[in-house]
């Protein structure tokens, strides 16, 4: 069925119907059976085979072209590369596609960076494999690499020349898996996201310095990204004054270390993931500092603690701040293999985050814990409002419920919300009990929600005998 | 350029916030439209603006059918008052633009009223219609072979044999 030559398209509107099927049907490797046996599938690219007219009118297109994916293999990633002419190209390498990045496609790639506006790596890849780099890349304006580590062989590094220093408009930089990240390279200083994961670096007063020249950087993340311990102790606090977003992953002394000497706009969210010995000593040093930047009114939007093995986690997630300025925080204990640890943990963050925030906590502790150590816990937690529990302590809050020490509430007396999840009936026929003496004095709970299993539909109505429940929210068996 | 004739201001009332136009299509069916919903045509706010600079009020005269341009108006009567960001040629780059369901919809048509339409869309210079319209066409040959293409479009192969099975005329690499 012939097309009435009225209807024939325009090339500017069959170009825009070619830059669609580019977007969204790519040039891929079929699998097959055997890995290694991936034939290729030229999608998008098929339609240069359809006539004369739509292959003069893809080739004139150089937009079309600027999407190189190494999957296609170096002939064709190369055709493309010359086919793209000067239009800004955007190239990627993903493992997953079967191709693994080679020293001839970096080549190809060192040969286009005066028109490259994107490179997304993810490659086996060492020592100096980097240096392709090299020449200038005007158009750059995003790089992202992830070095996969190979058995044997050195991780990469980034040499301080990257780019024969000019890359005016890099501005997003995401690195994973390098060797000594150079600071002092020109190229940073308008970067606005820096991303710098497993990627260690000789100094932290270089990486200081660094920042201190980078006005324009909105968010900043170092995970396990750190110098060693810095020997100059710097006199000033280094102002980030456009930074939106911090993450800091790693040993919690190395977090602390460059936490002290930051000084983050009032706007800017922290997000801290912190690893530390079994004592929890390290991470009580890091409220001093995490509170100084709280009193700036600086957002703490998430904070875990991770005792490693043995385990622990803190999640502090931030919730629309209240009108007085305190956000409402909910902390998450995950695991709790050293309830030492939780205690000490929880005692220090309680005593400098609470009058900033804290007051709605959720206690997910597994294996359980002794009781002791529960109730240690709770002793720390006497400010809490909203209490989220899951089943392991279910029982030990029905009795830190009911204890009473010299006439006052020994458990959260400004509780006033609690959630009791997966609590076995038994516990339930306790906590009834507990109620019924909390009504004879102590503060009343405004809500109390138990969800609890039951085996059958029969066991509704012994449920019914235990607890005179207000309301019902029954779901499927 | 569109062929422009001269019309009596009683055909157009072009007063108030509403102001009225003429658009007469190629079977010679005269359409009044707002104004307002015809300003994501380009092509349109041109004329209007040529209007304005004469005083002189006219009826514009378009290459497609009644048939086509209501189902312009239609798209454009639907969108009126939206910002789209395709319309803005600085602010998204073709390519980029969202699926949206209501365009889905209006778009399931047969194959030559989809060609005819974006013909239309491009003619008037409304890039968000433009784009819809290109999106389905690429939909519609996404995944097929390229004689499923050809047929899908009703494109003639009008490569030789030579070029049929030679790698380079072709692209293959």
């Amino acid at each position: 069925m012939n097309l009435d030559r009225t209807l024939r398209l325009p090339p500017e509107v069959l170009a825009h119907v070619f830059m669609f099927s580019a977007r969204y049907d790519p040039p891929c490797r079929i699998s097959t059976r055997r890995a290694w046996d991936r034939r290729l599938r030229l999608g998008w690219i098929g339609v240069t085979h359809v006539c004369s007219r739509w292959r003069q009118i893809a080739l004139a297109f150089p937009a079309l072209w600027s999407r190189v994916d190494f999957v296609v293999g170096e002939t064709w990633a190369n055709e493309m590369f010359a086919r793209s002419k000067m239009a800004p190209v955007i190239v990627s390498s993903m493992p997953i596609t079967g191709h693994e990045f080679t020293a001839r496609d970096a080549r190809s790639i060192s040969l286009h960076l005066s028109h490259i506006r994107r490179v997304c790596i993810n490659a086996q890849c060492n020592g100096d494999f980097f240096h392709w780099l090299g020449s200038p890349a005007p158009m750059l304006n995003s790089i992202d690499v992830v070095a996969m580590q190979t058995r044997g062989y050195s991780p990469p590094i980034l040499p301080a020349s990257m780019f024969n220093h000019y890359a005016p408009h890099l501005q997003q930089l995401h690195l994973e898996g390098f060797c000594r990240f150079p600071w002092t390279s020109p190229v940073l200083t308008n970067i606005v996201v820096l991303e710098l994961i497993d990627t260690p670096y000789s100094s932290q007063n270089e990486a200081l310095d660094a920042l201190a020249r980078m006005l324009a950087i909105q968010s900043l993340a170092l995970c396990r990204s750190f110098a060693p311990a810095a020997r100059v102790v710097r006199a000033r606090r280094l102002g980030l004054p456009s930074l939106r977003r911090l993450r800091l992953e790693g040993d919690v002394v190395d977090c602390i270390r460059l936490l002290k000497y930051l000084s983050l706009p009032s706007m800017a969210e922290i997000h801290l993931l912190c690893t530390a010995g079994e004592e929890g000593r390290d991470a009580r040093g890091l409220f001093p500092v995490l509170g100084t930047h709280l009193e700036q009114s600086t957002v703490l939007h998430e904070l875990t603690y991770d005792a490693t093995s043995p385990a622990l986690q803190v999640e502090v997630a931030r919730y629309p701040p209240l009108p007085s300025k305190r956000a409402d925080v909910t902390v998450k204990l995950v695991w709790d293999a050293n309830p030492t640890v939780v205690t000490s943990f929880i005692q220090t963050s309680w005593y400098y985050l609470s009058p900033h925030c804290v007051r709605s906590v959720r206690l997910n502790i597994y294996p359980d814990p002794p009781a002791k150590r529960v109730l240690e816990i709770f002793g720390a937690m006497r400010g809490v409002e909203r209490l989220v529990a899951d089943r392991s302590i279910s029982a030990v809050i029905c009795v830190a419920l009911a204890t009473r020490i010299d006439g006052q509430d020994f458990f959260c007396p400004h509780l006033s919300w609690l959630a009791l999840h997966d609590v076995p009936l038994e516990v339930l026929e306790m906590l009834h009990r507990v109620l019924h003496i909390r009504k004879g004095g102590g503060t009343e709970l405004a809500e109390l929600h138990i969800y609890v299993d039951l085996p059958s539909r029969k066991s509704v109505d012994s449920l019914r005998r235990i607890v005179p429940v207000v309301e019902w929210h029954l779901s499927e068996w | 350029m569109p062929t422009i004739v001269s019309v009596d201001d009683s055909t157009v009332p072009g007063e108030g916030s509403s102001r009225l136009l003429l658009l007469v299509s190629s079977d010679n069916k005269h359409i009044v439209v707002e104004e307002d919903i015809m300003s994501r045509s380009r092509f349109i706010s041109k004329q209007v603006e040529g209007f304005e600079a004469t005083s002189q009020r006219h009826a514009i005269l378009l290459p497609f059918s009644s048939f086509v341009l209501n189902k312009v108006i239609e798209y454009c009567s639907h969108y009126r008052g939206y910002y789209l960001l395709e319309d803005d040629p600085d602010a998204a780059p073709p390519g980029r633009s969202p699926v949206r369901e209501w365009d889905q919809e209006f778009l399931d048509v047969d194959r030559n009223m989809l060609l005819r339409i974006i013909k239309a869309a491009h003619y008037l210079e409304i890039k968000s219609l433009v784009g819809s319209c290109a999106r389905a066409i690429a939909d519609m040959i996404r995944g097929k072979t390229t004689e499923e293409m050809r047929e899908i479009l009703g494109v003639e192969n009008d490569f030789t044999p030579e070029e049929e099975h030679s790698p380079s005329s072709k692209c293959t690499g």
